[in-house]
C-alpha cells in the first residue's frame, strides 16, 4: 500500500464517517425521540406526479395553506426577502385536525411547550369586497407547508388518485402527521373515510 | 498528449531519413531513439484512455440504475428491512474503495469507488426521505449529496465525479418559490475550486483539458447563481474579460482550438455582449434594485474572485512580457462594465453607454486585425473581420437605409471579406517562402 493511499484511506474513512452521520442521526431522531411525537391530523387533496429519480408519489395540496390570523392581518415578511421561512404554531381541532394557530418569523417567539412546524411565508392575500371593489383590510397569510409529498408503490400511486377524489366527494382525506418537540416531522399515513391508504388499496385491489 | 505521441512517432520514423542525409549522426539518433521511446513508453496509452472513459460510463449507468431500482417503493418489506437495504450500496460502495485503496488499484478502480460511494450515499438519503415521507426538495437533496461526494472527488483525484457535481451544481438553486441558499452555494462552489485550478495549472494533469470544459461549467454556474444579487451583466463582462485573456496565452502556445475552448466560447459570448450593448446601453448591467444584503455580498464575492483572477492573468503575463493590445482591450471591457453601472446608477441616458459601446467594439475589431495581421493568424483576422462586420450590420443597417443601398453594402463587405482573405493568405504563404528560403541558405 502506497504512503499516498494511507493518508487517503484515514481521508475516506472520515469522509464516509461524515456521510453515515447524517442519516443515521435522523434515523435515531425518528425512531427514539428525547420526547414521542404527536400526532396531527391535516386536510388535504392529492394528485399523482412523478419524480425521475425518486419514483412514485402522490402531490399533497393541504387546505392549511391558507392560514387567517385575526391578530396579525399584515404582512409578515418583506417580498423578495431571500429567506422566506418561518413557524407555524400548531393546536388541535375539536375532531382532531391540526389548526395553524399563530406565524412567528423567530423561534424564540413560539409559546413554550406548542409545537412547530417551519413552513414557507409567500404573501398576505387581502379579502377583497366586490360591493365596493376594493380590497378590504383583513385576509389570509399563503404559506406552504413542508410536507408535499407521500410516496407510493408505482403501481398503486395512480390507484390511490383514483380512490381519494372518489374519497373526496364522499368524506374527508387527511395525512396523519408526527410532530417532533424540535419541529421535525414525519408523514404517518394517509387516511381516506377513516381507513389508511394501504389498506384500503390491497383491500381494492385484491378484489 | 495522443497527438504529441503521434508526432514523436513520426519524427522517430525521420531519425534514419535525417541520418542518411548527414543531418545527425548515429550516436545522435540513438540517443534521440531512446529518449523518445522511453517518452512514449510513459505516456498513458490511448487504450488505456478509452478504459477510464468508458469506466466513467459504466459507473454512472450502473449508479443511476441503482437509484432507479432501490427508490422502487418495496412496501411489502417492514420499514427495518427497507432501512437496511438503503444503507446496501453505501456498504457496496465502501467495501470497493476500501479494496481499491488498499492494494493501490489504478485510476479507472479510484473514478468506480468515488461514483459508487457517492451514488450510495444519495441512494440512502433518498429512501430515507422516502421512507419517513419527509419530503424536501431536489435543491436540498442535491445540496447535501453533492456535499458529501465533495471529500471523495479529492481522496479519489476523481475526474467523473468532479464532472457529475458540475452537472449536478445546476440542481441546487431552488425554483422560483424556493429561498435560494447562497452562503452553501457559495461553498460548494468555493469547494471544488482548488480541484479545478490544480488540473489548470499543472502541466502533468491528464485531465487538464477536460478541466477547461469544466471550469465553464462552474464560471456560468457562478454567474447564474449570484449575478442576480446586483448586475449579472457585470459579471458577464468580468468572466468574458478572464476567459479571453487565460485563452489568448494558449493560442499564443500553439494549442488546438478543441484544447482550448475559452477563446471561440468567450470571443462569441462577447459578440453578444457587445451586440446587445451597442443597442441597448446599459440594460445588460441594469442593476437589481430589489437585492438584499446577502445577495449583493455573494454578488461581490463573485466578481471580487473572477477579478483577482484577472489580475493574476494580467500580471502573469505582464512579467513574461508577453503583453499584448488584447490584455489591454480585456482590462477596458471590465472598466466599460463599471462604468455602466455608474451611468446605471445615476440614470445617465442610455445614448452615452450605447456610444461607449460601440466604441469600444470597433476599436476590439482594429485590435483583433492588428493581432492576426502580426501574428500571422488567420483566426485573429477573420475575428477583426466579424466584429466589425456586426458593428456596422446591428448599428447602422437598422438606420433609414434603402434596400438598394443595403445590397450594395453587403456586396462590398462580402468582398471586402473574401479580399482581405486572400490577401491574408498570400502574406502567410511569402512568410513561410521566405523562411523556407532562409533555413535553405
Amino acid at each position: 500500500m502506497r504512503n499516498s493511499d494511507k493518508i487517503r484511506l484515514v481521508c475516506y474513512v472520515l469522509a464516509v464517517g461524515a456521510a453515515l452521520a447524517y442519516p443515521i442521526t435522523k434515523i435515531l431522531s425518528f425512531e427514539y425521540p428525547s420526547v414521542p411525537p404527536k400526532v396531527y391530523l391535516f386536510e388535504t387533496k392529492i394528485y399523482d406526479p412523478y419524480d425521475p429519480m425518486r419514483g412514485r408519489y402522490v402531490r399533497l395540496n393541504l387546505n392549511q395553506n391558507e392560514v387567517r390570523l385575526p391578530n396579525k392581518n399584515i404582512e409578515l415578511m418583506i417580498r423578495r426577502s431571500s429567506d422566506r421561512r418561518c413557524y407555524a404554531v400548531l393546536e388541535k381541532n375539536a375532531d382532531g385536525t391540526a389548526k395553524i394557530v399563530d406565524l412567528v418569523t423567530d423561534i424564540k417567539q413560539i409559546p413554550v411547550g406548542k409545537d412547530f412546524l417551519w413552513v414557507y411565508y409567500y404573501y398576505f392575500k387581502r379579502d377583497y369586497d366586490e360591493k365596493i371593489h376594493k380590497q378590504k383590510e383583513t385576509g389570509v397569510h399563503v404559506i406552504q407547508l413542508p410536507f408535499d409529498r407521500f410516496y407510493l408503490n408505482e403501481k398503486l400511486a395512480p390507484e390511490a388518485e383514483q380512490t381519494i377524489s372518489e374519497g373526496t366527494r364522499r368524506g374527508k382525506v387527511l395525512v396523519q402527521v408526527k410532530v417532533y418537540q424540535n419541529g421535525n416531522f414525519a408523514l404517518d399515513n394517509l387516511i381516506v373515510d377513516g381507513q389508511p391508504i394501504l389498506e384500503r388499496l390491497r383491500g381494492k385491489l385484491a378484489k | 498528449m495522443a497527438e504529441k505521441i503521434g508526432m514523436i512517432r513520426w519524427f522517430l520514423e525521420e531519425l534514419p531519413k535525417l541520418r542518411e542525409s548527414g543531418v545527425i549522426d548515429s550516436t545522435t539518433e540513438e540517443s534521440l531513439q531512446k529518449h523518445y521511446q522511453e517518452r512514449i513508453a510513459a505516456a498513458p496509452s490511448l487504450q488505456k484512455y478509452f478504459l477510464l472513459n468508458f469506466s466513467i460510463i459504466g459507473s454512472v449507468l450502473i449508479a443511476g440504475g441503482i437509484i432507479l431500482l432501490f427508490n422502487y417503493n418495496w412496501d411489502m418489506f417492514s420499514k427495518l428491512t427497507r432501512i437496511l437495504i438503503a444503507f446496501l450500496p453505501i456498504a457496496l460502495g465502501v467495501v470497493l474503495s476500501l479494496y481499491t485503496l488498499m492494494a493501490s488499484r489504478s485510476q479507472s478502480w479510484r473514478e468506480g469507488s468515488a461514483i459508487l460511494t457517492s451514488t450510495g450515499t444519495a441512494v440512502l438519503i433518498a429512501l430515507l426521505s422516502q421512507i419517513y415521507h419527509t419530503g424536501g426538495t431536489l435543491s436540498q437533496f442535491m445540496t447535501l449529496v453533492l456535499l458529501l461526494a465533495l471529500p471523495l472527488i479529492y481522496i479519489f483525484n476523481s475526474i467523473s465525479l468532479a464532472t457529475l457535481y458540475m452537472g449536478a451544481l445546476f440542481m441546487t438553486p431552488g425554483s422560483w418559490y424556493e429561498l435560494n441558499w447562497l452562503p452553501m452555494e457559495f461553498c460548494l462552489l468555493l469547494g471544488i475550486l482548488p480541484f479545478a485550478g490544480w488540473h489548470l495549472l499543472r502541466e502533468k494533469s491528464p485531465y487538464q483539458v477536460w478541466m477547461r470544459y469544466l471550469v465553464m461549467g462552474f464560471a456560468v454556474f457562478g454567474i447564474m447563481v449570484f449575478g442576480g444579487g446586483y448586475s449579472r451583466g457585470v459579471i458577464l463582462f468580468t468572466v468574458c474579460a478572464v476567459f479571453m485573456l487565460a485563452s489568448l496565452r494558449l493560442q499564443d502556445s500553439g494549442e488546438r482550438m478543441f484544447c482550448n475552448p475559452w477563446l471561440l466560447a468567450s470571443f462569441f459570448f462577447l459578440l453578444v455582449l457587445m451586440s446587445f450593448g451597442t443597442y441597448t446601453g446599459g440594460w445588460i448591467l441594469r442593476l437589481n434594485r430589489h437585492g438584499d444584503a446577502s445577495g449583493i455580498l455573494y454578488f461581490w464575492l463573485m466578481e471580487g474572485g473572477f477579478l483577482l483572477v484577472f489580475l493574476f492573468l494580467f500580471i502573469r503575463d505582464y512579467l513574461r512580457k508577453q503583453v499584448s493590445f488584447q490584455h489591454f482591450m480585456m482590462l477596458f471591457l471590465i472598466l466599460v462594465a463599471f462604468l455602466g453601472i455608474l451611468l446605471e446608477v445615476f440614470n445617465v441616458s442610455k445614448i452615452y453607454m450605447c456610444f461607449v459601446m460601440i466604441l469600444y467594439m470597433g476599436v476590439f475589431g482594429v485590435t483583433l486585425l492588428m493581432r492576426g495581421w502580426r501574428k500571422n493568424s488567420m483566426l485573429a483576422f477573420n475575428g477583426g473581420l466579424l466584429t466589425w462586420a456586426l458593428l456596422i450590420g446591428l448599428r447602422f443597417f437598422d438606420a433609414k437605409i434603402g434596400l438598394q443601398g443595403r445590397a450594395i453594402a453587403f456586396i462590398v463587405f462580402g468582398l471586402g471579406f473574401i479580399c482581405a482573405n486572400l490577401f491574408f493568405s498570400y502574406k502567410r504563404g511569402r512568410i513561410k517562402s521566405t523562411e523556407v528560403n532562409h533555413a535553405e541558405q
